[in-house]
């Protein structure tokens, strides 16, 4: 690719992201419509949590149940860093968790974002090692239970308020007798959707470059892998660590959007309602995932009308896309220009059909 | 020195001795074959070779270093690569990304410069599909190239698998089975192109196959197993008229053949 077009693009969805981050706020940096900045900055967190899923249940065929644990581990860290870190490292952040500008947010939220990141990444290491030898539904207990354990191990930590919910500290400091630091508020939407781009473009020149083959041919038939030379322990826990960075980074910029952290957000149905978005985008389409993410994460919200209906329909919607579309939205398929191509050829076909032979 | 030098490798699976004190030496060049009545332990051999299974005990010696009890992985990049006698394709990707897939040991750039696209990238990336796409032509399959692999005709994965175990640039092929469930008239085809793979890739080729006429019309030289020990060794002649191997073997297959 040249540089120009390189750059171009980046160029481009930074100025996208700013133009909607800016229409959404304002100067005022609050959003107008709280409601509508809450499912967006969802759906971008929902697309991370999606894509970077996918490295793992469709890129490299593992199953993965336990991709919260490192969504939490990524939010606990992520928080506790902006707030014990917050004289030495932030003292320029507000400390009743009002509103942060956008240039003012970019280093914190670097810094976050990355502990985070790594923090899980660690984890997802120290996990992926040993009970990548599994696979299966195997790997899928092992997995479950490892979001267990950091379940309970972050609700036993006392110094973010684990079993309760994390809203900052109280600090001593000169002019008061007690102040309170509350986690800063750094995530808006800018963040999120340039995380979330920024994970669609490694899932996918992953997937189109020879390397992304290995994790395929891993999902494939992992004996013919280890012939082709391909080390496939390697790519398991390559793709692990991956996800598990993004799903952590995910984590540390949800801590920093929520004014409370709670344990109840990262209970045991969350890591499902993220495979489900895999599974029904597409094991492995990175186009069928991020739609089903954004897709289920607006679908509730749009069956508000019918109120308590929606627990109903939400789910036999689902069952019904499941029945008619096995292999998911897009199956393997990926949104590119030889597909448009196909899809436009089918319509064009379709309007073309001669009347009588109908 | 020879290519390959196996020296008394005994594979036991609990009280089954699957392969007892196998030896062979295989020089740079060669064409050997592998024979044997089913069961007699020649995929076991293959997967010594390939490191499936470690040998109970012998030496397996390759380039001059041993290779015994390495990693699958290991043994493809120090050279060996294989087919599968029960075809191991990767069924869900196309034809022409079963074949870039073993170009993999080949692919210089990082993970990092795979995100990055820059130039050298590209390039690694277009060598990789030219020179698969140049083996996908030499075995005939160009114009499926995509097509996924579980679509192609049984012949043709067959042929996919060899251009696949050639991508990884082997100096010894090994080849299971390769005409099984062919036709006479594919058999034929495909063993002419065996023949010339040799000179094409400067390979060596050992290869089981249960068809004798096969065997016997384009090997130099062949290795009769049985009850997981070699029985004879020698050239096609040889083998024909050794006794032993008419005992084990040949009355066995002389019955199968007069059925085709």
């Amino acid at each position: 690719m040249p540089l120009w077009k390189r750059f171009g693009g980046i160029a481009l969805v930074f100025g996208l992201l700013l133009l909607l981050d800016h229409l959404l706020y304002g100067p005022s940096r609050v959003a107008h419509d709280q409601y509508k900045e809450d499912v967006l900055i969802r759906c971008g967190l929902a697309i991370i949590l999606a894509v970077s899923l996918n490295i793992v249940n469709g890129f490299t065929g593992q199953f993965s149940l336990g991709h919260i644990g490192f969504y939490m581990v990524g939010a606990y860290v992520g928080a506790a860093l902006s707030t014990y870190g917050h004289t030495h490292l932030f003292p320029q952040l507000p400390t009743d968790g009002s509103p942060v500008g956008l240039w003012t947010s970019a280093l914190p939220i670097l810094a976050v974002s990355l502990a985070g990141g790594l923090a899980a990444a660690a984890i997802g290491f120290l996990v992926g090692l040993p009970s990548l030898r599994l696979r299966g539904d195997y790997l899928a207990i092992i997995t479950l239970g490892f979001a267990q354990i950091i379940l309970v191990i972050v609700r036993n930590i006392k110094a973010v308020d684990g079993a309760t919910s994390f809203t900052g500290l109280p600090v001593a400091s000169q002019d008061q007798a007690l102040a309170h630091v509350a986690t800063p508020h750094l995530t808006s939407l800018f963040w999120v959707f340039l995380v979330a781009a920024l994970v669609i473009w490694v899932a996918y020149s992953l997937r189109f470059s020879v390397h992304g083959l290995a994790f395929l041919a891993v999902r494939e038939d992992e004996i013919a892998a280890e012939a082709m030379g391909i080390n496939t322990t390697r790519y398991k826990v390559l793709a692990f660590v991956l996800s598990a960075f993004f799903t952590g980074i995910a984590g540390a910029l949800f801590a920093h959007y929520q004014s409370s952290l709670s344990n109840e957000s990262f209970r045991f149905e969350r890591s499902i309602d993220v495979v489900v978005m895999v599974v029904l985008g597409g094991l492995g389409s990175i186009s069928g995932v991020t739609i089903a993410a954004v897709l289920l994460t607006i679908l509730p919200e749009a069956l508000r009308p019918i109120a308590q209906y929606r627990l109903v329909v939400y789910p036999l919607l689902l069952v019904i896309l499941m029945l008619t579309r096995p292999q998911g939205i897009f199956g393997r398929e990926e949104v590119s220009r030889a597909w448009l191509r196909g899809q436009l050829t089918s319509i064009a076909g379709w309007f073309s059909r001669r009347p009588d032979r109908v | 020195m020879p290519l390959l030098e196996v020296k008394d490798c005994t594979k036991q699976f609990g009280g089954l001795t699957a392969v007892n004190q196998f030896t062979l030496s295989l020089e740079s060049g060669e064409m050997v074959g592998l024979i044997g009545p089913n069961g007699a332990g020649k995929t076991t051999a293959f997967n010594l070779l390939t490191g499936v299974y470690a040998p109970t005990s012998g030496t397996i010696q390759f380039c001059g270093s041993s290779i015994a009890g390495h990693k699958p992985y290991q043994i493809a990049a120090a050279g060996i690569s294989r087919t599968f006698q029960n075809i191991r394709l990767f069924p869900a990707l196309t034809v022409l990304d079963n074949v870039r897939t073993a170009t993999h040991l080949h692919y210089q750039p990082s993970l990092l410069s795979a995100i990055w696209r820059g130039k050298s990238f590209t390039l690694a990336e277009n060598a990789a599909r030219d020179e698969a796409m140049a083996l996908l032509e030499r075995f005939g399959l160009g114009k499926y190239y995509g097509d996924t692999a579980k679509s192609l005709a049984y012949g043709e994965q067959r042929r996919l698998e060899i251009a696949r175990a050639l991508a990884t640039r082997p100096k010894l092929l090994l080849l299971d089975e390769p005409a099984a469930g062919m036709n006479p008239q594919e058999k034929n085809d495909l063993m002419e192109q065996i023949r010339t793979l040799r000179d094409e890739f400067g390979v060596t080729i050992l290869l089981i196959e249960h068809d004798m006429k096969v065997v016997m019309g384009i090997c130099e030289r062949i290795l009769v197993l049985d009850y997981g020990q070699v029985i004879a060794q020698g050239t096609p002649r040889e083998i024909r008229e050794d006794p032993k191997v008419i005992e084990a073997y040949l009355g066995e297959v002389d019955a199968g053949s007069s059925v085709s």
